[in-house]
């Protein structure tokens, strides 16, 4: 297990007149080496959650544990460098006047000897897919939005995590920008880096997740692989969610009688399955 | 259907930029149309929709709203009253204490007698679906209420051109299906002429027409079936297809064929149900 949340709640404002229940009662398994996706409407519980994950938030009531530890009873600090957190619109972090300073802060105050450092920034820049000799001594806000909100994630993969967490990655971003970071997200997690990724995207999820949690007003309404969770549209939709564009499509297909595979995920998969349908009522 | 909006070889470029951001760009906008505008980053689209409420000024060529010249000075405001814009952040766009008076903003800074207003901000809010709301602090509603809100703002001015600068980029699935239905009402039902500036080709596809914006030029410019069935072309300009226009694609390859211009789930379950 990389992180478990047990019996999780959190209030804000505990006792004052504007207490509100941001979580209650979450149970989580996050196994290790996991692709998990994270989805639900404004104001489910999604942020705060994933603020629970590296320390940022303490739990009012129940604990996180990472690798079977709790993480409030031994040095938080450590699972900081353990957990990396890229929030939404990371590039408005982005501060040092070049990026090869902005993407060193993090293992610099690891403590990373200087030689180190240059090597976790080159590997870093390189994994985001920016050439490290052309970008190293760039002014970081003159970049394109893309380009920045790379460097900014450059800036948390050189703190070497083993856990990903990622709230709407792609927000803003043009369809060639979205496309490489979610090309970039799953080399990462092939070479078995832990991920998990908040999204509004549920065709972005149903393509990447290996496991989906759908929150609802901070309880943890559903969670299963994608193709049992985007099986139920009605409880989806219920929630102010969508099913993604393929589901939506082989979901009408089988209502109608046909024996499609709900479970389909990808515009390849769909194509298969349906060209498939096509030649056995040919062969009819 | 008159022409609304002409921009005629027009050009603009940043101050301390090299290349220009509008780049000889030619189009016209007709009364009552739903025109969605899509383009990579960079590729000046955000520009354009600046120009056509004179916010920036072509340095050369012409943008022509109900026939007024964006650069003429006189014109600026009425130009203005015709012509409003929603931008991407209705954080932003919020001002006052009161959804009510929120909407009240703009009709009050034209300086309208009290009872106009009073008969605007009704309609703005009966329009969009937030009369209950009408006492509520503005944050404290949804992301698609907020926007919402932005939008009968702009309404109350009454203007005849509604330009919306990625409106839903910031919402949630709920939010955004609410934006959008009320998007497609005001063109529908009000004869509003709606420009929506889209990175999402599933939202562009509501539109009836798109228009493709490349290096501050239209690139593609036609109903939603053509332009998407363009694929390796949309591709270049570094855009995405609807995923249904994918799948089709696929199945051409397989040696099905399948009719021109499905680019909707709807569209598909219709063509393919009987067939399976």
């Amino acid at each position: 297990m990389a992180l478990t949340l047990e019996n999780l709640s959190h209030i804000y404002n505990q006792g004052r007149p504007m207490e509100s229940r941001a979580l209650e009662e979450i149970n989580l398994v996050i196994k290790e080496g996991q692709f998990l996706g994270i989805c639900g409407a404004t104001g489910s519980g999604k942020s705060t959650l994933v603020q629970h994950l590296n320390g940022l938030l303490k739990p009012t009531t129940g604990r996180v544990l990472y690798k079977g530890r709790d993480i409030w009873t031994s040095r938080v600090q450590e699972i900081r460098s353990k957990v990396g957190l890229v929030f939404q619109y990371p590039e408005q972090q982005l501060f040092a006047e070049v990026v090869e300073d902005d993407v060193a802060f993090g293992p610099r105050n690891l403590g990373c000897v200087e030689d180190m450092v240059k090597q976790r920034v080159y590997r870093a820049l390189e994994q985001v897919g920016l050439n490290p000799d052309v970008y190293l001594k760039r002014n970081p806000l003159a970049l394109s939005g893309g380009e920045k909100r790379r460097v900014a994630l450059a800036g948390v993969l050189a703190m070497e995590p083993e856990v990903l967490v990622l709230d709407e990655p792609t927000a803003g971003l043009d369809a060639r920008g979205r496309e490489a970071l979610l090309q970039m997200l799953e080399e990462l997690n092939r070479q078995g880096t832990t991920i998990i990724m908040v999204s509004h995207s549920m065709d972005d999820l149903a393509r990447l997740a290996q496991w989906l949690v759908v929150l609802r007003k901070g309880k943890l309404f559903l969670q299963g692989t994608p193709c049992e969770v985007f099986a139920q549209p009605e409880a989806i939709r219920e929630t102010g969610l969508d099913v993604p564009v393929i589901t939506d499509l082989m979901l009408k297909l089988q209502r109608l009688g046909s024996g499609v595979d709900i479970g389909v995920a990808t515009p390849e998969a769909a194509i298969t399955e349906l060209a498939r349908l096509l030649r056995r009522r040919q062969h009819d | 259907m008159g022409e609304f909006i002409r921009v005629k070889d027009a050009f603009y470029r940043y101050p301390s930029c090299e290349d220009w951001a509008i780049n000889g760009l030619t189009m016209s906008i007709s009364d009552g149309e739903y025109v969605a505008i899509m383009g990579s980053n960079g590729s000046g689209k955000s520009t354009l929709v600046r120009m056509l409420n004179g916010l920036l000024k072509p340095q050369r060529g012409r943008v022509l709203v109900d026939g007024q010249e964006t650069v003429d000075e006189v014109a600026t405001w009425a130009i203005r009253a015709k012509v409003a814009v929603v931008f991407q952040n209705p954080d932003n766009q919020l001002v006052a204490a009161r959804v009510e008076e929120d909407v009240a903003f703009g009709p009050e800074n034209l300086g309208l007698e009290p009872g106009e207003i009073r008969i605007r901000v009704e309609e703005a809010l009966g329009l969009m679906g937030l009369i209950e709301l009408r006492h509520y602090p503005p944050h404290l509603l949804s992301g698609g209420q907020k926007q919402r809100l932005a939008i009968a703002g702009a309404m109350a001015m009454k203007p005849q051109v509604l330009v919306l600068d990625e409106p839903t980029s910031m919402l949630d699935p709920q939010g955004r299906r609410e934006v959008l239905e009320a998007i497609g009402r005001l063109n529908r039902d009000e004869g509003l002429t709606v420009v929506h500036v889209t990175h999402s080709p599933e939202e562009a596809a509501l539109a009836g027409r798109v228009m493709i914006i490349d290096s501050g030029k239209v690139a593609l410019d036609g109903v939603p079936g053509e332009v998407f069935s363009q694929g390796k072309l949309l591709q270049e300009y570094g855009l995405a297809v609807p995923v249904i226009v994918n799948i089709t694609d696929g199945l051409r390859i397989q040696g099905v064929a399948v009719p021109k211009g499905i680019i909707g789930v709807d569209e598909m379950v219709e063509w393919l149900w009987p067939l399976l």
